[in-house]
């Protein structure tokens, strides 16, 4: 019987004109989209690798004599293009696009757009991003297009019954009322199923044959899970729209309640939480403002350490002992700067996180957050850009100290070209910054809490939805 | 009989329950964001106010020329609490200097603090009209001819001697005043929000520029109500029209405009390379042959003192020399003077030419886009409120060509006042006091500095002391007579002007949809079933 009803309601899904103009909406938008994402992966492909030419040529200059070039060394430590942006772009353009790394002074600073980084001189006048500003990308299809059908396909599957007298005879058979709602569910589930695996395998396709990069597994894996990911966000839509056909009496009634509640959860309380951005509490100071409180910290830290000095007198120490003091003088005052820059990008940073936590409340956000947590794009990549640079700043420091050390051994080292020899060294020694992906495994434990709060409400509105229908009066 | 069909059809559009739910979720959302944009508005007033005050008090106590930063403001606009345009993004001001002489084209400060902050948005009218209010228009019109014939009341009415454009203009005058009324609450409501909110000035200006906004609005939801009647009135069951009238919401709103704009956001990173390949370059070059030219000067011995104050005070980024100079050290540092603010302002314009050029290919581009996104009526309508308001693009554009043309009136002014000679880096009166001369002599006889090689050097001697004390009371320069720029933004007229290309297609569809609308309804059958 269950079976029966599942197969009566997916015929009537999957012959219906919504079901149409859905499948053909989807595959249009995946094949646009996952063209101009080719087309512009291409070009961020290129000044990716322009900027990685330019650290190699640098290093290369370094390499034949350390000492005379070490202030020369700038390296731009840059988010690479990735494929997987074309599943969930999560802004990644808007956000500062990497670091820059200076060996003298030693310092590591975001850096904002592309262009800033490689270029001196640019205009800074962008597109206006409005509220309906989207990366389009496969999370855009699936979080806007195939929700809104999600939406359209259930918002009168017991109301509609009810309207044409069938729900009477339904109820008349002996089997349980819940199995119908999930008879409804389950149909329209495969009925969404269908055009999400269809433009999920189209674009992969489309990827593999016109992309530069080779065809990869783990970029398979990805999809896959984004595809999980997809149907966990999807069953809510179903549900909320049983949901609301429960509620409405009538269908007119169910459709609009739906659609507000798409309209609030999809598009309202994921693009306005941005207002909060103005509120007193996540103000930061301009760039400008850091970098005047930075020169001002280090002030205060060489007038510290010049009065240290003078307390202990340095007139006992030797050469070797100065230098060191020197160094450590030049540390402090670098790390009192660094210290700046690092507080102010981590306020912003949780200011950010924080507004969105606000958006916890929408499943198109929880969305929208897992899928690229899974990817490893947008804010997550950025952070974990920001420890490899760290990561990749302390290898640099310490592959200097141990390999081209004129200190004596045991003593204080800091980057200074007065404590490195201007003795040629292995090119291919020197360590290179390269942006890896954080391993699957991390990614999952990253994504974690945005999927468990997606099974949550599943679960909530699930049974919301059996309970309301236990009590849902035919007549 | 038209008037009880558009009574009839107006009582039962506000007393539903979709009218009502709509325009209450459009209601909060407005709260919100006009509640957030007005403060952030009154943010950036108060920093508006405060610059110019800084920048005006910046100019009173100017030593010499090379000293001189000019800072222009740009004033914020009271109607980016409605529209919001680029105006929270772009910055708050150009300066430029006579030490490093640029033409200004970008703002500085006062944008974004957070660079994150692109990852968020925020709602503005334009955007509640468009997302909210397009699908008000929608729920309305979707059932208006195939519902009333799914009731069966289409045959009733047929049946009178009404005739059927009578009947078509009934629904749909009695759409638009539901509408007109809705949206003008909403519209009151903002202002009533700005005007409860002190500090705002609501001038007359914001109120007119309002009103244009709420036409444009209703011209835009008018062509909705229309599409929704015409749509209703070629399917047979209302559900059909309604399933159309979404995918039409969907692809109109959301998907095509978003498409385009990334494309295009592609072609304009890939084509505009001319400033990020070129300038680079061209500073080279600016230096090197400022170096060259130096080069040229023939070396005469002689000695240097600079002003330690004022040369602290501005951070190095300025010329000023010390009262206490031999008139040698003068003479060569005219010279140089001529030599680098000559060659720095030649190239200040070769690369606002580069720049130039890259905009225009820019500007090019995206009339290009908006020129195809003005056939698709949300995309339309949100670049006319956005040339209404006059906070978008557009008035940056507007504002750095002002600001080009002040640049060059600004440097007129320096040349007339002869600010590149004696007066860039030399403070007070030419001729020298009793003192200063016997100071200069006292020096000139120091030996110290004479051992030297040829060229000017830094003096240390034995008076470094005694000149290093000698403080006048140095005159500051007059800059009363200094042009001062005035951003002239746009009046209503002009405005109307702007956006009536726009405005002439949305009319247009109006039209187009009315008679589509009524030659279908003219043919429609209302005894056909499904």
């Amino acid at each position: 019987m269950f079976k029966d009803l599942i197969k009566r309601q997916l015929i009537e899904d999957i012959m219906s004109l919504k079901f149409l103009i859905n499948i053909v909406l989807i595959l249009t938008a995946v094949i646009v989209f996952s063209l101009i994402f080719i087309k512009n992966y291409h070009n961020l492909l290129d000044a990716y690798s322009k900027s990685r030419m330019n650290n190699e040529k640098i290093l290369m200059a370094f390499s034949k004599t350390p000492s005379s070039n070490l202030e020369y060394v700038t390296l731009y430590c840059l988010m690479e293009p990735r494929t997987e942006r074309l599943i969930s772009d999560a802004y990644e353009e808007k956000i500062p696009q990497g670091f820059l790394l200076t060996a003298r002074p030693y310092l590591i600073q975001a850096k904002k757009q592309a262009e800033e980084v490689m270029y001196t001189q640019i205009s800074k006048r962008e597109l206006v991003s409005s509220a309906f500003s989207y990366s389009p990308d496969l999370t855009f299809i699936v979080q806007f297009l195939l929700s809104f059908f999600a939406i359209v396909l259930t918002f009168n599957a017991v109301s509609a019954e009810k309207e044409n007298g069938t729900l009477r005879l339904v109820f008349s058979n002996s089997f349980k009322s819940a199995y119908f709602v999930l008879a409804k569910y389950v149909s329209a589930f495969i009925t969404i199923c269908l055009p999400l695996l269809l433009g999920l395998i189209l674009s992969l396709i489309l990827l593999a044959v016109l992309s530069v990069t080779p065809f990869s597994s783990s970029l398979v894996l990805n999809f896959l899970s984004f595809l999980i990911i997809s149907l966990l966000y999807l069953s809510i839509f179903i549900l909320i729209g049983i949901l609301c056909s429960i509620i409405g009496h009538s269908s007119k009634m169910s459709l609009v309640l739906s659609l507000l509640s798409w309209i609030f959860l999809v598009i309202i309380i994921p693009r306005s939480s941005g207002m909060l951005l103005s509120l007193k509490r996540f103000d930061v100071p301009a760039e400008e403002e850091i970098r005047e409180l930075a020169f001002k910290a280090e002030g205060a830290t060489i007038a510290r350490m010049n009065k240290q000095m003078a307390e202990n007198s340095m007139k006992g120490f030797d050469e070797d002992r100065k230098k060191e003091m020197k160094l450590r003088l030049n540390y402090e005052r670098n790390k009192s700067i660094q210290d700046i820059y690092d507080f102010y990008l981590r306020k912003k940073l949780s200011a950010i996180k924080t507004i969105r936590a606000i958006n916890y409340v929408s499943p198109a956000s929880l969305f929208e957050f897992s899928a690229s947590s899974m990817a490893g794009t947008g804010l997550s990549h950025f952070e974990n850009l920001w420890q490899q640079t760290r990561q990749f700043g302390n290898d640099f420091v310490s592959f200097l100290k141990d390999n081209i050390n004129t200190l004596k051994k045991g003593s204080y080292f800091y980057p200074d070209p007065d404590s490195i020899s201007n003795k040629p060294i292995d090119f291919n020694a020197i360590p290179k910054f390269e942006d890896k992906q954080l391993k699957l495994g991390e990614r999952m434990r990253d994504a974690l809490p945005y999927i468990s709060l997606l099974v949550f409400y599943n679960l909530f509105i699930f049974i919301f939805v059996l309970y309301r229908f236990q009590k849902y009066d035919v007549r | 009989m038209i008037k009880a069909i558009i009574k009839r059809e107006f009582l039962d559009n506000i007393l539903s329950f979709k009218f009502i739910a709509c325009v209450l979720a459009a209601l909060i959302v407005i709260s919100m964001c006009t509640f957030v944009l007005t403060a952030d508005y009154k943010d950036r007033l108060k920093n508006y106010d405060k610059g110019v005050a800084l920048a005006k008090e910046a100019l009173s106590g100017v030593p010499t020329y090379s000293c001189l930063t000019v800072q222009i403001y740009k004033k914020p606009s009271p109607l980016s609490i409605f529209i919001s345009g680029i105006e929270r993004k772009a910055g708050s001001r150009v300066e430029f200097t006579n030490i490093l002489m640029e033409i200004p084209t970008f703002l500085r400060g006062g944008g974004t603090k957070n660079e994150f902050s692109d990852m968020v948005s925020v709602f503005d009218f334009s955007a509640v009209v468009i997302v909210v209010f397009t699908l008000l228009a929608i729920l309305l019109s979707y059932n208006s001819i195939s519902g009333e014939k799914e009731d069966g009341v289409l045959s009733l009415i047929l049946s009178n001697s009404l005739p059927r454009y009578k009947l078509l203009l009934g629904k749909y005058l009695g759409g638009l005043i539901s509408i007109a009324v809705s949206l003008a609450l909403c519209f009151l409501w903002g202002i009533l929000i700005v005007v409860f909110s002190r500090n705002v000035e609501v001038s007359s200006e914001l109120l007119t520029s309002m009103v244009l906004l709420y036409l444009l609005s209703l011209i835009y939801l008018s062509f909705i109500l229309l599409l929704g009647i015409f749509i209703s009135s070629r399917t047979k069951s209302s559900f059909i029209s309604l399933l159309i009238l979404l995918a039409f919401y969907l692809i109109f709103v959301f998907l095509i405009p978003q498409a385009f704009r990334t494309y295009t956001a592609g072609r304009i990173h890939e084509q505009t390379k001319n400033v990020e390949k070129n300038s680079q370059f061209l500073l080279d070059e600016r230096s090197k042959k400022i170096e060259a030219t130096l080069r040229n000067v023939p070396q005469t011995k002689s000695w240097i003192l600079r002003d330690q104050f004022y040369m602290e005070l501005y951070q190095g980024k300025a010329n000023v020399l010390s009262r206490i100079n031999p008139p040698e050290t003068i003479k060569k540092q005219k010279v140089y003077t001529s030599i680098r603010t000559g060659t720095e302002r030649e190239y200040a314009e070769k690369i606002h030419e580069l720049v130039d050029k890259d905009l225009h290919i820019e500007y090019r581009i995206r009339r290009n886009l908006n020129n195809l996104l003005a056939l698709n009526p949300p995309s339309s309508f949100e670049r006319t409120t956005e040339l209404a308001a006059d906070t978008g693009v557009d008035s940056l554009n507007r504002f750095f060509q002002q600001i080009n043309l002040y640049w060059h009136q600004y440097m007129r002014y320096m040349e007339d006042k002869g600010a590149f000679g004696l007066k860039y880096f030399y403070p007070g009166p030419e001729e020298l006091t009793p003192y200063e001369k016997e100071l200069i002599k006292k020096i000139n006889a120091d030996p110290s500095w004479q051992t030297a090689p040829g060229r000017t050097i830094l003096y240390r001697g034995k008076y470094l002391k005694e000149a290093m004390d000698y403080k006048p009371n140095i005159p500051y320069i007059d800059l009363n007579d200094m042009p001062v720029f005035k951003f002239q933004p746009l009046g209503l007229s002009e405005k109307i002007g702007a956006c009536f290309i726009h405005m002439i297609v949305l009319i247009f569809y109006n039209l187009l949809f009315l008679i589509l609308a009524h030659l279908s309804f003219n043919s429609y059958d209302p005894r056909k079933r499904e």
